[in-house]
């Protein structure tokens, strides 16, 4: 430290907005000045902390709350030369280091549990969740799903299926109840909820058309998924994985939506899998029936092409991994690799099939008259 | 203190020199950092950012100064995360999932219309913590006034303002303004809001009914030109063409709808402005709809151009502009004024963190 040299300054005391000049001299000790009331006071250099402003720097002393001092840029240079560690590059840019490296352990440790300890936990929940639970949760999604599509409720058809579900699931040895549900709406899906719920859409039965092979697959396909709990652990994992990263980063902004998106994928990479499981277990299913495997990939087609899944819709020509399902011409190629020249055993006869396929029109038409 | 050059009056005007670079860097190091921290940078990064609008914000010759600290928007954030929002949406989850639909549709009503009120609750708690850690000549702002009230107010006169389909709302932005700055000090001295003759000159309802039928002229136009440019089949399988048409059709008729708002928001900030007052010196404002559409326009393709990351240098045009047209006119006996008696909350922002809503800054 050189010589003690003295600047003028603007001080304000904290205890009023009114201002003082003082002269303030930098000496080994510190920041020497007596405000107006004739008070000395001593600022030591390890509790100063200065901000630059556009024509001066602020200082502000720990230990002394609301108290700062105006410098001008000249008084601030000198004073940070002859004590470098006043430099507040050097020590904002220490604390800032070590804040992002908490941070980051904060966050990996988030991480951590989003992406791995959530989705083991999940499935593990989904296997051991009681049977009356899950059911009682199937129920009450399945009513809330019908608020938006609304139910056939055909008896007629709901009597012809059943009994063909119940026996697919003896077989695949599904040990909880499982109810197919049509309902009333154009777009061809099938969806598996909890409890053994499932739902074909009357656009599923027109896109079919005439294949009723090819709609036992599709039955297969969500007996899979009930049979895995595929329902309950997507329950668990949006609950869990969805929910945390959803309140964790407040769910707006660029960086935000690029972390949900990374979830997201994680996530989609996971009901890939699934998808892909349901399919390999649709053929077996399938296959013990009498049924021919390739009608897997028959469904899908007819599906594929209902939905206008062509070239010209937003998404159909994005990357598999950015996908829900995995990519439809692989999965149909897969199924078509199972085709067996068999004379298939079907299910129903001509007639009750028409009558489950015209169904929900003529419950449509009914309700019209 | 400058004086006014025309009469010789003091005037203390205040200014904001801050500079888009700058912002953009802080926009720039909050997004890298927060993708490394899932986000939990961004308290600290809002911090930075606020520290720097403030600082190169002055009134006369004085700085202001941003007091909050990080540490105090994540630990606010962590209290409302665990006490609020966690509970709220887990419960919302269980209603789907437990109750039947009735139960489900009841739960879900009841939970929504909670957080109406807590939207309230959450911009209060924003605001106090906000003025709470401006600093002006050493001394500290102070929010006084009742969260829950503020609340109840807001959602008041949300259900009110829905059902007068929105032409409540001039009325109700004043009321809730009102009610903040009539409970806002600077230390010991009360900031007043009393609607001066040059507030009342604005022609508030005038810019609202302007801005309101054109937005219904402009809204039917965009839906005539939708149902006119294509088919159904078109608009049901999301075709690009669609896309493209209804972005085009928005942007164009978005720009003519924000000549409406620029004039009605400009005019609002002024009559805000010229209501305030403190220790018998009157503010003014002289923000024009013309100055307000160019920082608007400047800001969104600032964002659009950085995807999104120069969005606090868009929010910082937006304060320069309204900081640089604001001016006192009169002297402020600064040795009057004592510091605030309270050191605001200990923690802020969580709720609204949380809801995603609250201060632009």
């Amino acid at each position: 430290m050189g010589l003690e040299s003295t600047w003028n300054g603007t001080y304000f005391d904290g205890q009023s907005a009114a201002s003082q000049t003082v002269e303030v001299t930098i000496c080994q000790q510190g920041l020497r000045f007596s405000d107006k009331q004739g008070f000395d006071h001593l600022w030591s250099y390890r509790r100063i902390h200065i901000e630059r402003l556009s024509d001066q720097c602020r200082l502000t002393y720990r230990g002394a709350r609301d108290a700062s001092m105006l410098l001008a840029f000249d008084a601030v240079e000198e004073l940070t030369a002859a004590i470098p560690y006043l430099r507040e590059s050097n020590r904002r840019r220490r604390q800032f280091a070590a804040m992002v490296a908490a941070l980051t352990i904060v966050a990996g440790s988030f991480a951590f549990l989003v992406f791995g300890v959530m989705p083991a936990a999940s499935t593990w929940l989904a296997r051991n969740t009681p049977t009356e639970l899950e059911e009682q949760i199937g129920e009450n999604l399945a009513s809330q799903v019908q608020l938006i599509f609304r139910p056939c409720e055909s008896e007629e058809a709901d009597a012809l299926i059943a009994p063909v579900v119940e026996r697919f699931a003896d077989v695949a040895s599904i040990d909880i109840d499982v109810e197919m549900t049509l309902v009333r709406t154009d777009m061809p899906n099938a969806f598996a909820l909890p409890g053994g719920q499932m739902i074909a859409t009357q656009g599923l039965l027109d896109a079919l058309e005439n294949d009723q092979e090819a709609f036992w697959a599709v039955v297969a396909h969500e007996l899979a998924h009930v049979k895995h709990r595929d329902s309950m652990v997507a329950v668990y994992r949006n609950l869990g994985i969805s929910t945390v990263l959803e309140v964790i980063t407040g769910g707006s902004g660029v960086a935000q939506q690029a972390i949900l998106i990374g979830g997201q994928l994680n996530n989609l990479s996971y009901t890939r899998g699934q998808e892909q499981r349901a399919d390999e277990a649709a053929i077996e299913l399938l296959a013990s029936q009498s049924l021919n495997p390739a009608a897997l990939g028959r469904a899908l087609a007819a599906i594929s092409e209902g939905i206008g899944d062509d070239d010209s819709k937003i998404g159909a020509d994005w990357p598999e991994w950015m996908q829900t399902h995995p990519d439809t011409e692989k999965r149909i190629e897969a199924a078509f690799r199972y085709n067996e020249d068999l004379e298939a055993t079907l299910p129903l006869n001509e007639d009750d099939w028409t009558r489950v396929v015209s169904a929900c029109r003529q419950v449509e038409a009914e309700a019209e008259e | 203190m400058d004086t006014d050059n025309t009469e010789g009056a003091p005037v203390l005007h205040v200014a904001n020199a801050s500079r888009i670079r700058r912002m953009l860097w802080i926009g720039f190091y909050t997004f890298a950092l927060n993708i490394l921290t899932l986000t939990l940078f961004r308290f600290w990064g809002r911090t930075h950012f606020r520290r720097q609008l403030w600082s190169d914000t002055t009134i006369g010759d004085d700085a202001l100064e941003y007091t909050g600290r990080g540490i105090e928007l994540f630990i606010g954030f962590l209290i409302a995360t665990f006490t609020i929002m966690i509970p709220t949406v887990v419960l919302l989850l269980l209603a789907q999932l437990l109750l039947g639909e009735t139960g489900a549709l009841i739960a879900i009503f009841i939970l929504y219309f909670g957080l109406f009120w807590l939207m309230g609750v959450a911009v209060f708690l924003v605001r106090r913590y906000l003025i709470s850690r401006t600093r002006y000549r050493g001394v500290r702002f102070e929010q006084r006034g009742s969260a829950i009230t503020y609340g109840w107010r807001a959602f008041g006169y949300l259900f009110a303002t829905a059902l007068t389909l929105g032409w409540l709302s001039p009325f109700v932005r004043l009321r809730l303004s009102k009610y903040m700055w009539d409970n806002a000090y600077f230390g010991s001295e009360k900031i007043h809001f009393e609607e001066t003759e040059e507030a009342k000159s604005e022609p508030v309802y005038k810019s609202f009914a302007v801005m309101w039928v054109g937005g219904i002229v402009l809204y039917t136009l965009f839906v005539t030109i939708m149902f006119n440019a294509m088919s159904a089949v078109e608009l049901a399988t999301g075709h690009i063409g669609v896309v493209l048409k209804f972005y085009g059709a928005g942007l164009v008729l978005g720009v003519l709808f924000a000549l409406f708002a620029a004039w009605y928001q400009a005019v609002m900030t002024r009559k805000i402005v010229k209501s305030l007052s403190i220790a018998g010196v009157k503010a003014s404002c002289d923000l024009t709809a013309i100055q307000l559409l160019r920082v608007w326009f400047l800001g969104v393709l600032l964002s659009i151009v950085t995807l999104g990351i120069g969005s606090l240098a868009f929010n910082m045009m937006i304060w320069r502009l309204i900081a640089n047209h604001i001016r006192f006119d009169g002297e402020i006996d600064f040795e009057a004024i004592e510091q605030a008696a309270s050191t605001g909350p200990s923690q802020g922002e969580g709720i609204a963190d949380g809801l995603d809503i609250g201060s632009a800054f």
